[in-house]
């Protein structure tokens, strides 16, 4: 049997680039990690010259004190109450749209009727729902939860659907020719190759997830980092609306990093090399 | 071997039209296209590129519906695509998201196939070993190249066993040297196990190397010229290709593949 030699000679390849690649994320960690020094130092520079008058921009050392002391003042409470919520409303607005985009992906009567709509859906702002969904649901818990899983169900609707909508008919057509009924084609290749495009979704929608939260909890939060901020402006206290800021883009950040170490694992069979 | 009376073994293409659009629009793309493959027969179908090679290949397995005409395998009409006539395709159809054991044993697992557990163990070995796969048994697609690839992919329509297995240019996309590789590994296992074959191709030197016969088509819309036998029988090797008698078969092809351009 001739022919495994090339074979073999592209499995070490791999193996060999893998590990190049492990010294090449460091260096991309170190360089992501110089990207924030360079605006620190120049927030900095902008604080100490006052360039927008007297005691209007926090020095970065501020703003880390007012953080260090909040987290054990309450201010961790707001963090994972927030954390929470995002999880929770971006979960259920996955859970819902994912199997609805599957479908509309699925059978092409059912996106040319919902296609339009999904999209004028999709281009509404969350925040210009938060005035309706107090008037039908109040201000609680239940409102705030309505404005997040809505952010995240019509992203993830669209990517999802799409993704079905474009996929490579060729694994379609080979299953049936192995003799796969039209269900053993939904689950077992439909199903799979629509798994990279739910992950690019909650991904997504985590993002958008993090971007609603402050119009989330504009519904009259009392805790939460968007109530924070909405909290400590009332007052003036800008150091503690910079510290909202950056807590909330730090959760954004590690929450990200956490979906894309889970989408490399769950996708490890993507060859992104021809992608 | 050119006698092929009994329409009830084997594969027999009957009078088959098929064209695409419609109106003045229409393209003919098959015109009265007749031919019988015996079982256990490896027949290699050569045509000018464009021509209708692949649509009587895509009609055989189901995925095109013919305007007029009969296709039965085994006496039974083609209704659909589905395992009796496994396809190999030219592009890399085997799923990336499993391994090459999985990929193996995709058609063993479905409903379709009527074995046992421990059966379909032994059949999935049995092409791992015999395509070279043993050791990436457990290799995603991804690590593999062009040529180990098209291996799993024998491999899968192997493991379930089909009447008629139906190759649509599957060599086409590799380089010159793992092409050989596959021609060698294709007559070594149809040597082993003897299937049923229709081989679509465009290279004239690869259907004589392969084929019991080859059946030689004409531009659009494509009819059968000619069919014409090859001789080597189980000697297949290399070799054969600078003979004078191959050398003769292939310019005769050719020369027929020129003529109605």
């Amino acid at each position: 049997m001739t022919g495994v030699g090339a074979g073999v000679g592209r499995y070490d390849r791999t193996v060999r680039v893998r590990r190049f690649e492990a010294g090449a994320r460091l260096g991309r960690l170190g360089l992501g990690a110089a990207g924030f020094a360079v605006v620190v130092v120049a927030w900095h520079l902008m604080a100490v010259g006052e360039v927008f008058g007297a005691g209007l921009l926090p020095t970065p050392l501020e703003v880390g004190r007012v953080i260090v002391d909040g987290l054990g003042n309450g201010l961790l409470d707001d963090l994972l109450i927030s954390f929470r919520r995002v999880l929770v409303g971006v979960g259920l607005g996955l859970a819902i749209a994912a199997p609805i985009g599957f479908v509309l992906g699925w059978f092409g009567i059912a996106r040319a009727m919902f296609n339009p709509l999904v999209n004028f859906l999709r281009a509404l702002p969350p925040i210009a729902l938060v005035p309706l969904v107090i008037v039908y649901f109040g201000i609680g818990e239940l409102s705030r939860g309505i404005v997040l899983v809505w952010a995240a169900f019509f992203a993830t609707i669209v990517i999802v659907y799409e993704g079905v909508a474009a996929l490579e008919e060729k694994y379609v057509r080979a299953a049936q020719t192995l003799g796969a009924t039209r269900l053993e084609i939904l689950t077992k290749v439909v199903f799979p190759l629509s798994v990279p495009h739910i992950m690019t979704a909650a991904r997504v929608s985590l993002g958008i997830g993090w971007a609603s939260l402050v119009a989330a909890e504009l519904v009259a939060a009392q805790q939460g980092l968007g109530a924070v901020i909405q909290n400590a402006s009332n007052f003036l206290d800008i150091p503690t609306v910079y510290a909202g800021i950056i807590l909330i883009g730090l959760s954004a950040l590690v929450m990200d990093t956490g979906i894309r170490m889970l989408s490399a694992y769950v996708v490890r069979w993507q060859d992104r090399g021809s992608r | 071997m050119t006698q092929h009376t009994t329409a009830t073994s084997g594969l027999s293409v009957r009078s088959v039209s098929k064209s695409f659009g419609t109106g003045p629009k229409a393209v003919s793309v098959l015109q009265d296209v007749d031919l019988d493959i015996d079982d256990g027969e490896f027949v290699a179908v050569v045509g000018p590129s464009g021509s209708g090679k692949s649509t009587l290949l895509n009609a055989i397995a189901g995925f095109v519906t013919p305007d007029r005409g009969e296709l039965l395998v085994n006496g039974e009409p083609v209704r659909g695509p589905g395992p009796s006539r496994c396809v190999v395709f030219q592009e890399y159809a085997i799923f990336p998201w499993l391994t090459v054991r999985r990929n193996i044993d995709f058609g063993t697992r479905l409903r379709a196939w009527k074995g046992t557990r421990p059966e379909r163990a032994r059949v999935t070995d049995r092409y791992l070993d015999m395509m070279g796969l043993t050791e990436f048994a457990d290799a995603l697609p991804k690590t593999l190249s062009g040529g180990m690839r098209q291996r799993v992919a024998i491999a899968r329509a192997y493991a379930v066993d089909p009447e008629i297995l139906l190759m649509d240019e599957p060599f086409a996309a590799l380089d010159a040297q793992t092409r050989e590789q596959m021609q060698e590994a294709l007559v070594d296992i149809n040597q082993r196990e003897r299937r049923t074959v229709l081989f679509v191709t465009h290279q004239v030197e690869e259907a004589i190397f392969l084929a019991d016969r080859v059946v030689v088509m004409s531009a659009r819309p494509a009819t059968v010229q000619e069919v014409v036998d090859v001789p080597w029988g189980d000697r297949r090797t290399h070799e054969i290709k600078t003979e004078p008698e191959f050398v003769r078969l292939r310019r005769h092809i050719e020369t027929l593949l020129r003529s109605r351009r």
